[in-house]
This record gives C-alpha cells, structure tokens and sequence, in this order.
C-alpha cells in the first residue's frame, strides 16, 4: 500500500508540477528539470517517511529481519527513475490538456483495483493472469514489498521493472527535450 | 582585466502565442481579438495571438527603455521574451551580461512559508550557492527590519510587511540588465524613503534597464530612451519625452472621442 501510495502520487501529482508552478515559470526562465526533481525528490521523502511503520508491523507481525530487506535499496532506486520519467512526461501532457489529469484521477482507482494490492496474485490463473502480468504497477509493488516482508525479491520483478524505468527516462526526456519549451504558453 | 560589454540586441524578433481551445469555441474571432488586444493569427486552424512582429532594438551600457503602450500591446511579451521565458518564433534575440527580471511582486510566495524561507526560495530560483543564499537573505532581512516577524509565517504579516518584503527581495539581486513590469512599489509610506534610497542604487547599478509601464511619470523619472508599441510592434524609438509625445499623439483622438483627460 505504501509502494502504491507513492506511485499513484506521482501519477496524479505530476499533473500540477507546471500549473502550480505558473507564477514562477511566467516570471523568471525556470529550470523546468529542477521543478521536476523537486517534485520527484519530495514524494520520495514522503514516502521514506512512512518506512518506520515497518518496524511496528514487524514487531507486531512477528517478520523476522533478514538480509532480503536490503533490496529496498535497489528497489527505491529503480522506482525513484520510474517516477522521474513518469513526472517528465506527465506534467507536459497534462498542462496541455488540462483534463487528463481528472481522467488519471478516476483511472487512479481501476489501477488499484487491478494492481494485487489487496489481493494475491496467486489468486488469480490462466489468461486471468495477464491482468497483473501487464500491469506495471505490479513490477512496481512487488519490489517493494517483497524487501520489505523479508521475502525473497524475484530477477524477472527487477528486469522488468528496469526495462520500464529505461522506457520511462527514455519517453520523459524526448517529452521534456521536444515540449518543454511551449510550457509557458501552457500554464 | 577585461571589461565584458552589456548589451541586449533583437533582430527581426516575432512571437506567436498560441490559444489553445478556441477551435470549437463560440465566441467570433473579432471578439476574440477585443480580449486579448493583440493580432490574432490563424495557421493550420490553430488561432495565434501576435505578441511580437519584427522587433529590432539595441540596447547598450546606459540605456534605461520605456516601454509606452496600451494593455496587450506587446511590453509584458516584449521582457519575458528578452529574459528568455518566451522562446522568440523567428529572429534573434542577443544577450550579453545577467539579467535580471521583475515582472509581478509576491512571485512563490505562500502564506505559510516565513520570510527567511521566502527569501531562499528566490535565491534558489536564481541559482545561489549556500553562501550567496546565506549572504542575501541576511541583507535583506537586516533592510526590512521585520524583528521577529521574520520566523513567523507571511500571513500573520501585515500588508505593509509584505510589500515591503516581495519590493525589497527584487532589489538586491545583482544584475547587468533590468527588465522590469510597472516598477516597485514597498506600499508603506514610513519605509518608502528608504524603499526608494536602495532602489535609486539598485537602477543605477544596472547597465541597462527596461521598464514597462503606463506611468508616464515613472518612465520620464528613470529612463532615458522610449519605444512606443501597439500590437507587437514598435511605433516609435527615440529619446523618453519624445516617445511619451509620440504616444499621446497617437492616443488624442479616442480620448477626445471618449472625453478622457490624457494626464501627465
């Protein structure tokens, strides 16, 4: 839920970094990346916020703590770029067609329920199983949790989830570099 | 040691600015155009706003332009083009020495945020280390003398307090070139002196200015040349009083219609 948090931020958050901002990119020629990083780097801090909660599930839970935990590490950094490449490409997508993000606000809900999140992905078989198997927000969640119950991470989880951080810079960095310069007409 | 030449050159500088969602909109193209008071343009069925069309100014060390024109003449475009927030269509557009630009006062600030946190913000915006930030924030902590106030959060301010605030944080960057919007004001009449003491300083440090504004007096009072614009274009350049001149000239006949007296 906390990995979920953290994502589902970013998507709807990323929406706001420019119309937010419009002051300060209507006034003085803005680094638009720092407004992007500090963004970023705030859900970040948001989310390391909520880690020591951990400590009062595995108290009560009884999780013994074990070397697994130390693929956070990894993890937080590959979802960081994720977020990054995301927020790049959102936030120019976004400012100029404001509704998009009212659309990812209700969409935020159907990825949830799609996302196991509440539910385990054993539950579902067969081609049923693509419902997860296609959903990047199960990369995402896995590589989170999994460090965090003391599990044992699987390579496919972080294949894939690199493979869609790569995608993400990639897409982010062509919009920023292609459009960035027409967001002061935006805002 | 060299000294580096200021100058701020256009040539041929054009500026489109695009509105978006007019396409199916209702309202006419003529009243359209009565809003935003620029030429509107219409290529690829895509509606333009023509801010700027073939402006060429030179501006060199010494130079203080007014900018004269009516509401949605070009002159906001005119700075946020020279200061590289508006990316110029077509043309070109050289700079040579730090700009500095103040287009509207209060820029980021929030009401919850204190004025040491307002004033490292600014110095984020304008690239300092933590040093200059440290530097800044203590001189113009120590101009506007808000004691206590300082660690408190801006809205408990009071107006005064936060004019005096936003005016001052605009006068103590350092710069080559200014491009300003309807000058400074700090708003409190005890502090003014002062306000305007530092802000003498602050202008005549600059090596070239660019003010817009509707007050003739201001422009008479701080710059020494004028251009006079209408639509994106430039009428008219030439020495202050001959510009504001040119201006009236130009303005006579609707005010005369409208029975307006013209001031100033």
């Amino acid at each position: 839920m906390i990995a979920w948090n953290w994502s589902s931020a970013i998507l709807i958050g990323s929406g706001t970094i420019y119309s937010s901002n419009a002051g300060l990119i209507l006034d003085y020629p803005v680094n638009k990346p720092y407004l992007i990083w500090s963004h970023t780097m705030g859900q970040m801090i948001i989310f390391l916020h909520q880690l020591p909660l951990f400590i009062i599930i595995y108290l009560l839970g009884g999780i013994q703590v074990n070397i697994n935990m130390l693929y956070i590490i990894p993890s937080i950094c590959i979802i960081f770029a994720i977020n990054i490449g995301v927020a790049a490409a959102l936030s120019i997508l976004v400012v100029r067609y404001r509704d998009l993000n009212k659309i990812l606000t209700s969409l935020i809900v159907v990825i949830m329920i799609v996302t196991p999140i509440f539910w385990k992905p054993e539950m579902v078989t067969g081609m049923r199983a693509l419902v997860y198997y296609l959903n990047p927000f199960y990369y995402i969640v896995e590589i989170i949790r999994n460090p965090l119950l003391g599990l044992e991470p699987k390579l496919f989880h972080y294949v894939v989830s690199s493979i869609i951080a790569l995608a993400s810079l990639l897409v982010g960095a062509f919009a920023h570099k292609r459009y960035s310069k027409y967001v002061v007409f935006w805002v | 040691m060299t000294v580096r030449e200021v100058y701020l050159e256009v040539s041929g500088g054009n500026l489109m600015l695009p509105i978006n969602g007019t396409e199916k909109r209702l309202f006419s193209r003529e009243s359209l155009k009565k809003a935003v008071g620029g030429r509107i343009v219409s290529e690829n069925n895509k509606k333009y706003v023509q801010c700027l069309k073939d402006v060429n100014i030179r501006l060199e060390s010494g130079d203080r332009l007014g900018l004269i024109g009516h509401n949605g003449a070009g002159k906001t475009s005119l700075l946020r083009a020279l200061s590289g927030i508006y990316p110029i269509g077509s043309g070109e557009i050289k700079v040579s020495g730090k700009i500095s630009t103040f287009i509207s006062q209060g820029v980021g600030l929030s009401p919850d945020m204190n004025a040491v946190e307002y004033l490292e913000m600014q110095c984020v915006v304008q690239g300092y280390n933590k040093k200059e930030t440290a530097d800044f924030t203590a001189k113009v902590l120590d101009f506007i003398e808000l004691g206590e106030f300082a660690y408190m959060p801006i809205r408990t301010y009071s107006s005064g307090m936060k004019a005096r605030l936003m005016a001052s944080t605009a006068i103590f960057f350092p710069c080559d070139i200014l491009l300003i919007d309807e000058g400074i004001g700090a708003g409190d009449a005890n502090f003014s002196e002062k306000f305007d003491k530092r802000l003498k300083e602050f202008f005549a440090a600059a090596k070239i200015m660019v003010m817009a504004s509707h007050s003739n007096d201001l422009l008479k009072k701080w710059c020494n040349k004028g251009a006079v614009m209408a639509k994106g274009e430039i009428l008219f350049l030439g020495e202050i009083g001959e510009a504001i001149a040119y201006y009236k000239s130009l303005q006579a006949p609707f005010f005369k219609k409208n029975k307006i007296s013209v001031g100033n």
